[in-house]
């Protein structure tokens, strides 16, 4: 079943023109991979799944409607059924850990003893029960992406979306938030379309993956396919990853 | 120090505790809707509206510009009408406040921008709604900055009131200049003077106390 099918989309910002005619499905279940160098508009891209950019031209079905031509009420609802997860985690420091993976629920107006409920199932889920009455200053790394990844949960999203989730965590902790990732993919079935730099995390993650070069998608495929060292990409790729690690 | 002396200067020191802390307190009533707004409205808020912000910001900076003393000589028929009079502590709160708004919007703005544009990212792709981003991340997010901000407030008020005590507002000022200046007595004098030092130095203290009490955003110094 397809569940988000964006159709030639462009979007440019001050007649420079940052996203290119770019076409893509991806199934119910499926875990996607966007690659491509800094300024390749990933995150452009991303941010227009969840209808926080909107195409200048072009569709995104999602759940049958479409992002790009929804006016904004609808879009507030329909953002609640997609979950965003953070590379600098954007966890709100007034709030405890139980409290910021209960915001979504607060906003989608849950009852409270029901959004206790929940939050506790969550803090299981990314294994923080002890930490749950604690300020997320106190937490290292891989604890708040753990929160935000609770957070963007919450709500029980169609689809997860996450910009470099990992790129601020050293390889310890990116392995642990990967594994995760691919539980939560594989266990709860949950959609997952992720921005990266780094190849083992595609490699990992990945069941397919977009290489995304000055606005359009250059290749288009599984991870095995597109990472192989003789392909001709693989110089792309290849810039891409150094620049994660300079 | 006589009896006398103290029974004034503790008089005095209620009538411009009651002048600073209702102006204070009219001042986030009027002072915090207008900040949000102008963050909204702001180049780089959620809803830009400059044909709106702009003249809104200029009027704040207009009435920022006129100097205290000339604002209450400026004010005079407007307390008559709020306050029934222009005279006495009640009457000084219509100017105080009125100079106190736009001074504490323009700080609580800058606490507001100050706030990670992240968070609201966050919570406008959670589905907020614009309210939501204000009640959720603008002014949670800010609180304790809020409250720093407000603390100078109330410590530019405590010098303002003593102003408003040169016509005839009461408190300290009017203090100070009665006996200390008119009649040359320095006890008073020294006394007004001691006590606004204690007063500035204790809402300071406090309005510190209370904001890094809130203030969750980095590890606790020292635990
Ligand atoms: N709101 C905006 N206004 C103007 N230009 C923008 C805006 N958002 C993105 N851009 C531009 O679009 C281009 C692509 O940005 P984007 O953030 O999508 O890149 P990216 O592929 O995510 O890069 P990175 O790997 O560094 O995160 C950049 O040149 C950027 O300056
Ligand atoms: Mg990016």
């Amino acid at each position: 079943m397809t569940l988000l099918a964006v159709e030639a989309i462009s979007r440019s910002f001050a007649g420079h023109t940052v996203l290119r005619d770019i076409s893509f499905t991806v199934q119910a279940g499926e875990s996607v991979g966007i690659i491509g160098r800094s300024g390749a508009g990933k995150s452009t891209l991303l941010r227009c799944l969840n209808a926080l950019e909107r195409p200048d031209t072009g569709r995104i079905l999602f759940e049958g409607q479409d992002l790009a031509h929804l006016p904004e009420k609808q879009l507030v609802l329909l953002r609640r059924k997609i979950g965003v997860v953070f590379q600098h985690f954007n966890l709100l420091s007034s709030r405890t850990v139980a409290a910021n993976i209960a915001l979504p629920l607060e906003i989608a107006g849950m009852p409270k003893a029901q959004r206790q409920e929940r939050v506790a199932e969550l803090l299981h889920l990314v294994g923080l029960e002890e930490h749950a009455r604690k300020y997320p200053a106190l937490l290292s790394g891989g604890q708040k992406q753990r929160v935000g990844i609770a957070r963007a949960l919450a709500a029980n999203p169609a689809l997860l979306l996450c910009d470099e989730a990992t790129s601020a965590l050293d390889p310890e902790t990116t392995t642990s938030i990967l594994d995760l990732l691919n539980q939560i993919n594989k266990t709860l079935g949950l959609t997952l379309v992720f921005i990266t730099h780094e190849m083992d995390v595609v490699r990992q993650l990945g069941h397919r993956v977009l290489v995304l070069e000055q606005g359009t998608i250059v290749a288009d495929g599984p991870p095995a396919d597109i990472l192989k060292p003789d392909n001709a990409l693989s110089s792309v790729k290849g810039a891409g990853y150094v620049a994660s690690y300079s | 120090m006589s009896r006398l002396i103290l029974e004034l200067l503790l008089r005095a020191t209620g009538e411009t505790l009651e002048m600073v802390l209702a102006s204070g307190f009219i001042a986030v009533l009027g002072g915090l809707p207008l900040a949000v707004f102008l963050t909204l409205t702001g180049p780089s808020g959620l809803c830009r509206m400059p044909w709106l912000n702009r003249p809104l910001g200029f009027l704040i900076d207009a009435v920022r510009a006129v100097p205290f003393i000339i604002l209450l000589v400026l004010l005079i028929p407007f307390t008559r009408i709020v306050a029934g009079t222009s005279l006495g502590t009640e009457a000084a709160i219509v100017p105080l406040s009125v100079a106190a708004i736009p001074y504490f919007a323009r700080i609580a703005e800058v606490s507001l921008q100050e706030v990670d544009s992240g968070l609201i990212e966050a919570v406008r792709a959670m589905g907020g709604t614009r309210w939501m981003i204000v009640r959720y991340v603008l002014l949670p997010e800010s609180l304790p900055s809020l409250i720093s901000g407000f603390t100078v407030t109330l410590v530019t008020l405590v010098g303002a009131s003593a102003m408003a005590g040169a016509i005839g507002a009461g408190g300290l000022g009017d203090l100070a200049i009665r006996y200390g200046y008119q009649r040359f007595n320095t006890t008073v004098m020294l006394g007004v003077v001691a006590v606004l030092i204690v007063l500035v130095t204790g809402l300071q203290a406090l309005g510190n106390l209370l904001s890094r009490t809130l203030r969750h955003d980095a590890p606790m110094r020292g635990a």
